[in-house]
């Protein structure tokens, strides 16, 4: 039977599924292009001599390649970029380590112990998402004013912190609830205490949701503009992208020299974002599942 | 645990050794205290970086909001206004004109970057090969600082030098549209929003994908269903639930988004892009009237609680029917 009716049904179901194959790589070849298109203008812009900024007809491909400008931003003495490079370079680790610390004691409080306001807890942190970035700027700026931690790096990890702290906590919640309780369990009859069972059994367990957590915070924060824009004014403690805004403004016009900078601000939180990319994926099914 | 030190131990520094025989039963007192109260300690740090990061701004916004403050003018000349901040905003249509754009702006990135997140997400869901590296590369503009993204697309936008216009010169356009002027630097805005925030969704869908049970299909496949009736009546209604989280966390980030239309255009031309975060924000930094930017802010707050909330009542409603009838 099968070779009767079977033959010509499979050679359609082939060509089907040719005709398919081809699609959804047209499709995701065009998408990839318009991806990556800006992305690769502000490298081929940072690496092209200067006077291609100035073209009335840009093309596509440089007329040569240069580290003329990656060197001048680097060296110039009026910007201190590596000054800045440092800065978001602290900030950014001080912050992720809090966040992996703080996110996971709220989450393993929201996900295996009974409290009393639990609820509201967890309900208000789904609220806290909703804050509009702009409602915050202006009290956050007089609040760290009077706790003296304007112009200075903790200032930023701690909003920093908070500001991801609630989506974290809801993602790690769903990854802890996707462990089995009783490896805990067998651990506290042991006498272990709930903190030892979270640190040594529980966050182990954790390791890849961790680390998606981890690049969100990383990222996140490397990433932020507004409150950096309104805490910090000192130079010597700006951060790349605030820096960036003031390079603008001195040299209104450098466009080589602006998107070389951009380059070197973006390139390194890229590759910690492709690197980390499936653990992202991971850590969100994981916390999904019971989310 | 800890066993008493004193009794057979010869007694070598008298006092010291009954404090230190008190010592651990004064710990152990602590360590019992925090044992059983340790949900609240694990719970502090959240508390405490949330009070000062979101309380207390959000407790001194509404304050403000009822009051004249300027930036001008020192704290202690400012008084108390009651409603004024809110009758007037319901009377300016500067207001009403943010509000629209902003509508415009949420609603229309959101959906592009829904409807191109989930194609790719079903696309790369598949086995292709190269698929890693394709989702390594769809999620470098989530990746790119948004400042940096907003000056790249600017650049790009630009009338005299940009790469856009000249592509077209060369393709027989004689005069390429203005970007970023008055008619389309909304939708280049858009455009913008969309390649930015389209990996978020692409990602959080794929994670959706994968939490698919596997057996769901084999079993879909034994009963003779295919492709498309595997995708309508599998895949799509199991990943609605994590589509729906997405479109409402994407949707309130959009609503808040201020980098992209500050940098790309400040609100211009002509009010044209003045969506809402930089209304509030030139009302408030350059304008200086903290009091009536303080009531944008509560208001913006307001209208994405009441979404937010009628969001999420319909999304745990469907869930419990869904919980139901499986």
């Amino acid at each position: 039977m099968a070779v009767v009716t079977g033959k010509p049904k499979f050679n359609r179901w082939r060509a089907e599924k040719i005709f398919w194959r081809t699609l959804s790589y047209f499709i995701i070849l065009l998408f990839a292009v318009i991806a990556l298109f800006p992305f690769y203008w502000m490298i081929r812009t940072a690496l092209a001599p200067a006077k291609d900024s100035f073209s009335l007809r840009p093309q596509i491909l440089p007329s040569s390649i240069t580290l003329e400008n990656i060197e001048q931003v680097i060296t110039s003495p009026n910007v201190p970029f590596l000054k800045y490079f440092q800065n978001s370079v602290v900030i950014s680790i001080l912050t992720t380590l809090l966040v992996i610390i703080v996110g996971s004691w709220g989450a393993y409080a929201l996900a295996r112990l009974n409290f009393k306001g639990r609820r509201v807890f967890g309900a208000s942190l789904l609220l806290i998402q909703m804050f509009p970035g702009i409602l915050l700027i202006i009290p956050l700026y007089v609040i760290m004013t009077r706790l003296g931690l304007t112009n200075s790096p903790w200032g930023l990890a701690i909003a920093y912190t908070t500001i991801n702290l609630p989506f974290v906590v809801w993602l790690l919640r769903g990854y802890f609830m996707s462990i089995p309780a009783e490896l805990e369990d067998a651990a506290r009859i042991d006498g272990c205490t709930h903190f030892g069972a979270l640190m040594r059994i529980v966050l182990p367990l954790a390791a890849p949701g961790l680390a998606a957590v981890a690049t969100l915070a990383f990222v996140n924060s490397w990433n932020e503009f507004l409150i950096a824009y309104v805490l910090i004014n000192d130079d010597s403690q700006k951060v790349l992208s605030i820096g960036m805004a003031s390079y603008i403004d001195q040299f209104t016009t450098d466009y080589s020299g602006l998107f070389a900078m951009a380059t070197l601000t973006t390139l390194p939180v890229v590759i910690v974002f492709m690197l980390f990319q499936r653990y992202l994926v991971g850590g969100l099914t994981a916390g999904s599942v019971k989310g | 645990m800890q066993q008493p030190m004193g009794g057979e131990i010869p007694d070598k520094k008298g006092r010291g050794e009954s404090s230190d025989y008190a010592n651990p039963s004064f710990r152990t007192r602590v360590s019992n205290f925090v044992e059983r109260h340790i949900a609240y300690f694990l719970i502090a740090p959240t508390i405490i970086g949330i009070a000062i990061v979101n309380v207390y701004p959000l407790l001194d916004t509404v304050r403000l909001s009822f009051t004249d403050r300027l930036l001008s003018r020192p704290e202690e000349n400012t008084r108390f206004v009651g409603l004024a901040n809110y009758s007037n905003i319901l009377s300016t249509p500067d207001v009403w004109n943010a509000f629209k754009i902003s509508l415009i702006f949420t609603i229309t990135s959101v959906g592009f970057s829904f409807i191109i997140g989930l194609t790719l997400a079903l696309l790369l869901n598949q086995e292709l090969p190269g698929r890693a590296l394709l989702r390594s590369i769809f999620i470098i503009p989530w990746a790119v600082p948004a400042f940096v993204a907003s000056l790249t697309w600017s650049w790009m936008f630009n009338d005299q030098f940009g790469i856009i216009s000249s592509l077209l010169k060369g393709l027989g356009v004689n005069r390429p549209p203005i970007w970023l002027g008055a008619d389309l630097a909304l939708y280049s805005l858009i455009l913008v929003m969309v390649w930015k925030s389209f990996p978020f969704q692409m990602v959080v869908l794929l994670a959706g994908l994968q939490a698919i049970p596997g057996e769901l299909y084999e079993a879909a496949t034994v009963d003779g269903a295919v492709g498309r009736q595997r995708l309508w009546y599998i895949t799509l209604p199991l990943l609605k639930p994590i589509a729906m989280i997405s479109v409402l966390l994407a949707s309130i980030n959009a609503f808040n988004y201020f980098t992209i239309p500050w940098i790309l255009t400040r609100g211009g031309p002509a009010g044209a892009t003045n969506v809402l975060p930089i209304y509030t924000y030139t009302i408030g930094f350059v304008g200086g009237d903290f009091g009536f930017a303080a009531t944008m802010a509560v208001i913006m707050f307001i209208l994405i609680l009441i979404a937010g909330s009628l969001y999420l009542w319909q999304y745990l409603r469907e869930a419990e029917a869904n919980g139901q009838t499986v």
